[in-house]
């Protein structure tokens, strides 16, 4: 490999661009984040003042901010093992080629193309109570009373809005498959002489080749949670009650209706802090970056 | 893939995009020189930014587009109106508000009457109008007093409304007489009886929702609320209230509990504005409150059947209680006077008589001049509007809705906690309780 | 004669390819079933889509699509000396594709230059870099909205598409990283070696034949951007103001105001903008598939 003067020259002229990109647009907003949490920033003071931990001390005593805490954690644990699962899933065994296998894989990508708005319009009239397709078609298999409000009773609400985005994982599937195009064939043919069904050779010998690309994947899937609102803020805004509240909606909220800056931004560095907690078990868990060749 | 299909996939591709972005295009030559020439004889005209929701599928967009096609006929060499599109509502008060807090106001602000005019008040960012109204002595006749007052902070006329809101709710003729119901009812025990007649006839009460602040759900509350007595009317006439936990709030939120459990359709919960409207346009409800730019509905084949409206009545609520309030209305923000005196001959042109004749020709909105001439045809068109025009002055309790007088997060729990109160998780109390909590956060 | 154990096997066999099956159907059936209703109900009057949600539309009419168009209206507009009358929905159509082709570009090309040294190198200060640039990942796009707004308005950036085409690559540069990194470090070093040895220059090495054999990494990259470039909602809001600017997401809100609604064209508009992009996405996997099998990794 490069050695010396010529290595440090390369090493900064490639990573340059991406540095730039990141200081201009990432660096700025959120060096604002965090020190305008720690004063009084609202739309209706246009003088900051210095207002020390208050913010966060009131967080603490926030009893809307614990629920969407709890509900959000709740969430990242369930994407990251259910959702990941199931791209996971799907990448097998479409690697395989079975019939039809180019179909699937743009098939499921189809509903991440169609926008958050449509999409949630489309769900919430799957899902309505006395028209919906779904409780329609529970009533011809004989219950002929299911009137469940699927988003709106406090009992399935959660429910459905996971169901929302865990059984859609396109995204995992793309990056699990890529992964997997990389390894070696030979490897898998000597797995298959030695006499491993295709399971086991799934099992033992893909899944471990994957430890990166299913560490990101994780990664990618649990800090989704720390960012999606648009889905629940188009059906179910948080409720009933808080029972689907998170802290993304949260923040949102308290930005765009309370207008209280600064103490959004409280919440939101609470979001990084717990992002960047995730991030770094994850990356340790799965030894990610590491080359195994 | 084989080679034909994806041939044929690129054409397809390609078809679809050209049918989309088809255009026109005329050659402009000679014409472009002469008017830079005569333009470099004149002054450039003044610049006036307006942005506004106005367009698309609501109601106002005919309107709007009426006023910006002449007003740029009239003055268009001096000022250059560039009007800029903002789809939806919420997207243009999220906008502004972005805009308003790095100090970047356009010259005219419209929120059709959410109240951003404070907020931008104490950032300094609005331009006092008074003057202008005393130089126009015309023009200042047009509004009321009351309006004028809604919109005068310290003494001074911040803003101009173009319309007045006058809501009361419509029903179903047909569907009454047949649960032997001759007249809207005149108290609210009268209504809840002519509910339960409607229900025993079959007939589902109340069209109701809960998204949105369950806007058709709430009008009721706030009329509710309003006719109670003296303290609910004054309640339901502030700005920005706190305390929810008043008797009367509670008592017409309990009322509310009764509607959702037993006289309104399955969907109400969790519904929107378009599901609850759905169920009035298919006869399967027999009330709906609504103000009077759904009239115009009342006559779309899309959404109504044919010969719909001539069924439809409008009538106040309950101990002849009606919405009948100001609006906050249009402000200046300009940072110069020049562009100033551009914005304000804009708003002048957005609250005149012939604009307010056409917002109510074509839409139904009130216009704020009640002593405005409306043609016979105009109200042969739009007899129910026309008829609510006449009602407001023998309204005995006149309030002003949720949307222009709570907090937007408060707004926001309306619709998050209906659904508990309405399967009967949450008490009246509760539910007013969680309301004061969210309302007390923007303090 | 078949022995017990290899019947047992056929079974397995049997329902292995089942199960597979099965669980494949299910994934297309959820995948594509909202697109459908969503285009059956393009069809439908208003009325009819909000009373039954299953029933096939009782005719077969264009007027959602005819009204998506009115409802949105044209724009006039002078370039190259014509004044051209261009139908807005076009025009937002053509902006998307553009400013998300230009980040695919910008946003690809930086960060998989990037991601390979930091795949392939170990230099100070490289941990708290990727650190840095995975907590982008965890910014809430609503706190970045205004030191965005006031910077891209400073760079005199706004209302063009450059300024979005920058925003968007900007936000997709933590998901790039991970992908390309975690490609990067799956292609064994003996090629870069080989290479040197041969007297490639490190450029050369990077554009010549390791990229190439990114393909597949590169192309997954590509498309998640385009997706988050295609969607993207309140940037495209708040940093422009003339409609020539604007892109897609932003025309599903002329059908939707509080109480107008317009559901047949509205979902007309969806299918109209789902449409060229799935027939797109397919002809772009082609590209991904056909150069997977072209040249691959020598062990």
């Amino acid at each position: 490999m490069l050695k010396g003067k010529k290595r440090s020259f390369w090493i900064v002229m490639f990573l340059a661009p991406s540095l730039v990109l990141f200081f201009m647009f990432y660096g700025i907003p959120l060096g604002m984040v965090f020190s305008t949490s720690f004063f009084n920033w609202k739309l209706s003071t246009p003088k900051m003042s210095f207002a020390g931990f208050s913010n966060y001390m009131q967080l603490l005593s926030d009893s809307s901010y614990r629920t969407a805490f709890r509900n959000t954690l709740i969430w990242i644990a369930i994407q990251s093992t259910v959702h990941v699962s199931i791209g996971t899933l799907v990448a097998l065994t479409l690697a395989k080629h079975p019939k039809g296998w180019k179909f699937v894989r743009t098939s499921y990508m189809i509903p991440n193309i169609i926008s958050s708005a449509a999409f949630a319009m489309i769900f919430l009239n799957i899902f309505n109570a006395e028209y919906g397709v779904v409780n329609n078609f529970i009533r011809l298999l004989g219950f002929e009373d299911f009137n469940l409000n699927w988003y709106f009773d406090s009992r399935s609400a959660f429910f459905t809005v996971t169901l929302s985005w865990v059984i859609y994982a396109p995204v995992i599937m793309l990056l699990i498959l890529a992964e997997i195009s990389s390894i070696d064939q030979s490897i898998l043919e000597a797995a298959k002489v030695d006499g491993a069904s295709s399971f086991q050779t799934d099992i033992y010998i893909v899944l471990p080749l994957l430890r990166n690309a299913i560490g990101s994947s994780v990664v990618v899937a649990g800090t989704s949670m720390l960012k999606e609102f648009e889905h629940i803020y188009l059906t179910t805004k948080g409720g009933p009650g808080t029972t689907t509240l998170n802290l993304p909606l949260y923040l949102y909220n308290t930005a765009m209706k309370v207008n209280n800056y600064s103490y959004a931004n409280a919440v939101g560095v609470t979001i990084i802090i717990i992002g960047v907690i995730f991030v770094i078990s994850i990356n340790r868990l799965f030894r990610v970056g590491h080359s195994d060749i | 893939m084989k080679k034909i299909t994806k041939v044929l996939s690129v054409l397809l591709l390609i078809a679809m995009i050209v049918s989309m972005t088809a255009c026109s295009a005329t050659k402009v030559g000679n014409e472009q020189k002469q008017s830079s020439e005569t333009k470099a004889e004149n002054k450039e005209p003044v610049v006036v930014k307006f942005p506004t929701f106005y367009i698309g599928s609501n109601s106002g967009a005919e309107w709007m587009k009426n006023r910006i096609e002449t007003f740029k006929e009239k003055y268009g060499d001096t000022i250059d109106l560039q009007v800029e599109e903002v789809p939806g509502d919420q997207a243009y008060t999220d906008k502004i508000k972005v805009l308003l807090s790095t100090d970047q106001l356009p010259d005219v602000v419209y929120t059709g009457g959410y109240n951003l005019l404070d907020d931008a008040l104490v950032r300094n960012a609005v331009v006092d109008l008074t003057p202008y109204l005393e130089a126009d002595p015309e023009w200042k006749a047009l509004f009321p007093e009351e309006d004028l007052s809604f919109n005068t902070r310290d003494g001074k006329v911040y803003a101009i409304p173009e319309t007045s809101s006058q809501i009361g709710y419509f029903y179903n003729k047909e569907l009454f007489e047949k649960a032997g119901i001759t007249s809207p009812a005149k108290t609210w025990d009268e209504l809840f009886m002519q509910a339960e007649a409607l229900k025993q006839a079959g007939i589902v009460p109340f069209a109701m929702d809960t998204a949105d602040s369950g806007w058709v759900t709430t009008l009721w509350l706030n009329s509710m609320i309003g006719t109670a007595n003296e303290e609910g009317n004054k309640w339901m006439n502030t700005m920005y209230p706190v305390d929810y936990n008043t008797l009367e709030v509670i008592e017409a939120v309990g009322k509310i509990q009764k509607m959702f459990m037993n006289y309104t359709t399955k969907d109400a919960v969790g519904g929107k504005y378009e599901n609850a409207a759905n169920h009035f346009f298919n006869g399967e409800v027999a009330m709906i409150a609504n103000g009077p730019w759904m009239e115009a509905d009342f006559h779309d084949t899309t959404k109504a059947p044919e010969g719909f409206a001539s069924k439809v009545g409008v009538a106040m609520y309950p101990n002849d209680g009606m919405f009948v309030s100001p609006v906050i209305g249009m402000f200046v923000a300009s940072k110069d006077k020049e562009h100033a005196d551009a914005a304000v001959e804009w708003v002048k042109w957005l609250t005149n008589e012939e604009s307010q004749l056409v917002a109510f020709e074509t839409s139904g909105r009130t216009p704020v001049t009640p002593t405005l001439a409306i043609p016979e045809d105009v109200r042969e068109k739009l007899p129910l509007s026309s008829q609510l025009l006449e009602m407001s002055a023998k309204a005995k309790y006149k309030y002003n809705y949720h949307q222009a007088l709570w907090y937007p997060n408060t707004l926001d729990a309306v619709s998050a906690y209906y659904p508990m109160l309405a399967t009967g998780k949450m008490t009246p109390e509760e539910f007013c309780n969680a309301l004061s909590e969210e309302a007390k956060k923007n303090q | 004669m078949v022995s017990y154990s290899s019947r047992r096997n056929l079974f397995k066999a049997y329902v292995t390819w089942f199960l597979k099956y099965l669980f494949l159907l299910v994934i297309v059936i959820i995948s594509l079933f909202p697109l459908i209703w969503v285009a059956m109900s393009s069809f439908k009057t208003n009325n009819e889509i909000l009373s039954n949600a299953l029933a096939l539309p009782s005719g077969i009419s264009f007027e959602g699509y005819k009204n998506a168009f009115k409802i949105i209206g044209d724009l006039t507009f002078e370039a190259f000396g014509y004044r051209i009358t261009m139908q807005k929905f076009g025009m937002f159509f053509l902006n998307s594709l553009y400013i998300s082709l230009g980040s695919i570009v910008v946003n690809v090309l930086f960060v998989s230059m990037s991601s390979y040294i930091i795949a392939r190198y170990d230099f100070k200060l490289k941990n708290v870099i990727v650190t840095m640039f995975s907590m982008s990942l965890l910014i809430p796009a609503t706190s970045m909205i205004h030191s965005i707004y006031i910077l891209v308005n400073r760079i005199g950036l706004n209302d063009t598409r450059t300024g979005l085409i920058l925003v968007y690559s900007a936000l997709q540069l933590p998901m790039t990283l991970f992908i390309m990194r975690s490609y990067f470090l799956g292609i064994p070093t003996s090629l870069e070696e080989a290479a040197y040895i041969d007297g490639a220059g490190f450029l050369t090495t990077f554009f010549k034949i390791i990229m190439p054999i990114a393909k597949p990494g590169l192309a997954t990259a590509a498309v998640l951007q385009f997706l988050t470039s295609w969607n993207e909602f309140l940037f495209a809001l708040t940093l422009t103001t003339k409609e020539s600017v604007r892109t897609l997401p932003l025309s599903l809100n002329y059908f939707l105001s509080l109480f107008s609604f317009n559901y047949t064209s509205l979902f007309a508009a969806i299918t109209m903008m789902i449409l060229p992009s799935i027939v797109a996405y397919t002809l772009l996997q082609e590209q991904v598939v056909s150069s997977l099998t072209a040249g691959s990794v020598k062990g």
